[in-house]
């Protein structure tokens, strides 16, 4: 249910009454002229909800805005939001106040009412949303919980994407950007009319480099993570009639993205991808008082890499294979740590005479399973509990092994290559009913029912699907002059979940019109996705060579079939306390927020092959405060501050098989894109033939728990300029991002070679 | 001496009976709008007010002051008493004009309009939207309005409204409703209302009517206001020619100023006064 907050919950109508009966008292003469005929066309359900009525906190950024930042990426511009922090790079993650940065996963993000949070496996893909940024009319963000409007996965922050009508952007336009870090970007769009019926075309090619990895200094990229997007997006809206109208987009993605080549794999890995989706909206007003919505959509998304890898033979053996069922740390060493050791005989002998030590013990039946444990609890900083069956099945794998004259082969280094492919679905179609049932209460509820399904021979061993069925419903009640209330709820039953009910109560008062005091409690969940709850996670390797298995293919011995047992929801508690004022006469607003967040049953460790256990059970608090001020002093001048406090307290549950760097791994990763105090400001100078906007951010550090701080500190200027020629406008733009501090961001891959970023566009518009 | 007396009484009557000359108010049909007008008028003049419908026209002496309330009675009326047309717009006055002695105007004139925009937005830009249907006069009146810092749109007739709202829009903070019937009117409103608010922007005008429909402000003259300017025009030795209504105030639409976070002055009669 989209736009529900802040465009469709609204407004209040104090007036209404008073304007009734001033018709019979001003408009003597209405049955004379043709004053009944008029339409009422700004409706109560119409009519978007008055800022400072919002039950919560809002950050909105409206296409003035895009237009002055002037960046590429949406999640460029969250950095404006407060609160909000940014891994930049090809997976683009958004965290609002904490999350971790590797997934996505904690936000909903709607474009025009379409979530874009993927349908298998949690997270949101920046790079594949097929939205052009000067098609965005605005970007609503509400920061905190707000299940009961979006339901689950609005967890932490909800970010609302509308695009333009075509209506408002009538006529063409295209421009080319060229700059440092291989960006070359190719935007074109036109909207026209024919007959009743608007339509944008638009199409778009993005592509860059990425970051240069750990560079000392020197221009080259030794980082492998550059993309290419391309993408052709339609929007299509029609008025049926007088009283309904219809909305359909859709749009198809082709897209590249550079992976990373880890110290195994002898290629490079690049991941293709595919997407697109069908939307249709229909909105129908039955009177003044009562609308409807009904929205319906498909997408699917397709992408995978082949990955060419080399590693031990034995990590392809069957029995490993099964004994990782038994206990995975174990199989870690008998199929990783010892087979390594053995292939380091030149460069640590100690490890290698150990490990040589250790197998031919475990082989000859002559080890205990208390000498093995002690011998690795003292090597490898991790608790084992290894039992007699343990050895019984390590020794089976080593005899295999057995040459004849020793245990060389467990060394043997096989090489292959496996397919990631996955491929996600969702259909999705809503109702939402609209009624303004008084003057001072009105009420949006619906249903909804989506489906989610994956296909993947990697990650399921095959498709899985889930379906969810939605039920909601949000008040809003004006007690008073002063007081406003609303509350919201709403339950979802998914096959693969716990059913949930997540409320939503809230409190305004206004001291004026623009001024108010707001008091909220939320709730929400993140759903596990379905990888987290139905996973057949397994690396089906082939074409490998030759080996002392014999094999032609095999199955990597870690895999993952969720043997930790069902995964709960992700769970927060929220409260807030708000301020809003805006002062007309200077046009300045100011917004605070201290808030109290209780996150629990949190799955820090992303299902992966590297963890072989996953839990939900981290608890967060995060306590703080958000401001937001922005001033228009004038038409030339206009300024935009926001920022943010946060105090984070991380506990972990359940550690009692993690090493010590696990551990504190584990502590960090909810906090690792988290600056105890940020700040972003921006100044905009329009002298109407030519615009610059300068904007500065401040983040004092990156993974606020960490001992190595890493400070975000960057400048960034937008200089533009239109030239009119003969009927076309011709736009010029020139963008310069310093980087103040050299240091890399989240990850330590995440560095350029130089400290000036910028490229230049050349548009038209006609 | 009793005959001659009384037939002297009967002359006067006669003579004064046909001298005395009645406010006539002629509509399409009868309406207890029409009789709180006649009262109002009455009170105001001192003079007799009456109500009578189209059908009875044939009634009115030839000294009659006849006022033509609404658009009915204007298109109908070919008499040759004095005649003044209200509640109808300056269009349909300009059409009869010939018939007519004086007029006021229903809609508001656009320089009125134009200066209460700049009044609720001092820095606010301007634009209006219009077409070559639009009249002469409102051309006029328009071309007034660009020293004032008002900006002209020209709906071309080969495309559609939104093109003419899409270069209306962008750039500006207030749209200024005209009366061009072939830009405002009840079919086209709700695009124009609808687009506007999308982007925020606020439509001042183009009449009261628009009010309800999501205009967030506009002048206007109530029926005292109306009263109030033919009592002046009935006691000028000549009439007047057809006008605007000097005697106006301000209309809200509140709940939609309240959507766009627009402030509006507590007060509206203050707000008609500072622009009068």
């Amino acid at each position: 249910m989209n736009w529900l907050t802040y465009s469709l919950t609204g407004a209040l109508l104090l007036s209404a009454p008073l304007l009734a009966s001033a018709e019979d008292l001003f408009f003597p003469d209405a049955e004379f002229e043709e004053m009944d005929m008029v339409p009422e066309v700004l409706t109560a359900t119409r009519l978007k909800q008055p800022r400072a009525e919002v039950p919560g906190s809002m950050t909105v950024i409206d296409a003035t805005q895009i237009e002055r930042w002037g960046v590429r990426t949406i999640p460029e511009l969250m950095r404006f939001v407060p609160g909000m922090f940014v891994k930049h790079g090809s997976d683009d993650a958004v965290a609002y106040h904490a999350s971790s940065p590797s997934l996505m996963r904690r936000m909903q993000v709607l474009i025009d009412g379409r979530s874009v949070y993927r349908a298998g496996l949690a997270s949101v893909e920046w790079d594949d949303i097929p939205v052009a940024l000067e098609d965005i009319q605005r970007i609503e963000v509400f920061r905190g919980p707000n299940a009961a409007t979006y339901g689950a996965n609005a967890f932490m922050a909800t970010i609302n994407i509308v695009t333009f009508h075509p209506a408002d952007t009538l006529g063409s336009r295209a421009y080319i950007r060229h700059g440092r870090q291989g960006v070359r970007d190719y935007v074109a769009s036109h909207s026209g009319v024919v007959g009743d019926t608007l339509y944008r075309v638009t199409a778009v090619s993005k592509e860059d480099e990425g970051f240069d990895g750990r560079t000392e200094n020197g221009e080259s990229d030794v980082y492998h993570d550059g993309t290419r997007d391309r993408f052709v997006s339609i929007n299509l809206t029609n008025n049926l009639s007088d009283h309904t109208r219809l909305l359909a987009e859709g749009a198809y993605k082709s897209g590249r993205n550079e992976l990373p080549q880890a110290s195994e794999e002898t290629e490079a890995p690049v991941e293709n991808n595919e997407s697109g989706f069908l939307y249709s909206r229909l909105n129908h007003e039955f009177s003044v008082n009562h609308s409807m919505q009904l929205q319906a959509y498909w997408q699917t998304e397709q992408r995978g890499a082949v990955r060419k890898n080399c590693g031990p033979s034995v990590t392809l053996s069957p029995q490993l294979y099964a004994l990782y069922d038994q206990d995975p740390y174990w199989a870690d060493v008998v199929g990783k740590t010892l087979p390594g050791a053995l292939m380091s005989q030149a460069s640590d002998p100690a490890a290698y005479a150990q490990a040589q030590l250790i197998v031919q013990g475990i082989a000859t039946g002559a080890a205990t399973p208390g000498q093995v444990e002690s011998a690795l609890e003292s090597a490898l900083d991790r608790n084992y509990d290894i039992s007699q069956d343990d050895l019984d099945r390590a020794q089976e794998i080593f005899i295999n092994a057995f040459n004849g004259s020793d245990f060389s082969n467990l060394a043997e280094v096989v090489c292959g290559q496996y397919d990631t492919q996955i491929k996600e679905e969702r259909f999705d179609i809503e109702w939402q009913d609209t009624m303004q049932w008084s003057d001072s209460f009105r009420t949006v509820a619906g249903l909804s029912f989506r489906r989610d399904q994956v296909d993947s021979e990697t990650y399921f061993n095959g498709s899985v699907a889930s379906n969810l069925f939605r039920v909601f419903a949000n008040a809003e009640w004006h007690m008073t002059d002063q007081w406003i209330a609303n509350l919201g709820g709403m339950y979802e039953n998914e096959d693969t979940n716990d059913a949930v009910f997540s409320p939503r109560v809230a409190l305004n008062y206004l001291f004026l019109p623009q001024q108010s005091l707001r008091l909220v409690y939320s709730t929400s969940v993140r759903s596990p996705d379905l990888l987290e709850t139905s996973p057949d996670y397994t690396i089906e390797v082939t074409d490998v060579s030759n080996n002392y298995l014999n094999l032609t293919e095999g199955n990597y011995y870690a895999h993952q079939q969720g043997r930790f047992g069902k995964l709960k929801h992700e769970k927060i508690t929220s409260y807030e306390l708000g301020y809003y004022a805006r002062i007309p006469s200077q046009d300045v607003a100011f917004d605070f927020k201290l808030y109290r967040d209780h996150l629990y049953q949190l799955i820090s460790n992303p299902l992966n092959l590297q963890t072989p256990v996953t839990n939900s059970d981290t608890k967060l608090d995060i306590s703080g405060v958000d401001w937001q001020i922005t001033w228009a002093p004038s038409r030339t001048h206009s300024f935009w501050w926001s920022g943010a406090y946060v105090d984070t307290d991380v506990r972990l549950g359940d550690t009692s098989f993690f090493t010590t760097e696990e551990i504190s791994r584990l502590e960090d990763v909810e906090t690792r894109l988290s600056a105890e105090f940020s700040n972003n400001l921006s100044w905009s100078f329009d002298q109407g033939s030519w615009q610059l906007t300068q904007s500065y951010f401040w983040h004092n550090a990156y993974n606020r728990d960490r001992d190595e701080k890493m400070p975000y500190r960057r400048y960034e200027l937008h200089w533009h300029k239109a030239w009119p020629w003969q009927g076309l406008s011709i736009n010029t733009d020139v963008f310069w991002h310093h980087l103040i501090n050299s240091n890399y961001l989240t990850y330590s891959d995440q560095a350029y070679s130089q400290a000036d970023l910028g490229y230049v566009q050349v548009g038209i518009n006609f | 001496m009793t005959l001659r007396f009384f037939s002297l009484v009967v002359v006067l009557l006669l003579l004064f009976g046909q001298a005395h000359s009645d406010v006539v108010i002629l509509a399409e049909r009868r309406s207890s709008v029409l009789d709180d007008l006649a009262k109002n008028l009455a009170q105001r003049t001192s003079q007799t007010v009456v109500n009578f419908t189209l059908d009875h026209v044939s009634a009115l002496k030839p000294n009659d002051i006849v006022i033509l309330a609404g658009e009915e009675a204007v298109s109908q009326w070919r008499g040759k008493q004095p005649s003044v047309a209200i509640w109808v717009n300056r269009e349909v006055i300009e059409d009869h004009r010939q018939y007519l002695t004086s007029a006021i105007y229903s809609e508001p004139p656009v320089l009125r309009q134009l200066a209460l925009a700049h009044y609720l937005f001092p820095e606010g830009k301007v634009s209006a939207i219009y077409s070559d249907q639009a009249p002469p006069w409102l051309l006029a009146e328009l071309k007034l309005g660009l020293d004032k810092g008002l900006t002209l749109v020209k709906q071309d007739d080969a495309q559609s409204l939104n093109y003419a709202l899409k270069t209306a829009l962008s750039g500006y903070d207030v749209l200024l409703g005209i009366a061009d019937r072939s830009i405002y009117n009840p079919s086209t409103i709700k695009n124009i209302l609808i687009s506007a608010y999308r982007q925020n922007i606020p439509l001042v005008g183009p009449h009261r009517a628009y009010i309800r429909a999501g205009a967030i402000t506009t002048t206007y003259s109530s029926l005292e206001h109306t009263s109030e300017r033919l009592a002046e025009l009935l006691s000028a030795g000549q009439m007047p020619e057809a006008d605007y209504n000097p005697y106006f105030t301000v209309m809200f639409n509140e709940q939609v100023a309240r959507s766009l976070n627009i402030l509006l002055p507590t007060s509206a009669d203050s707000v008609a006064e500072a622009i009068r």
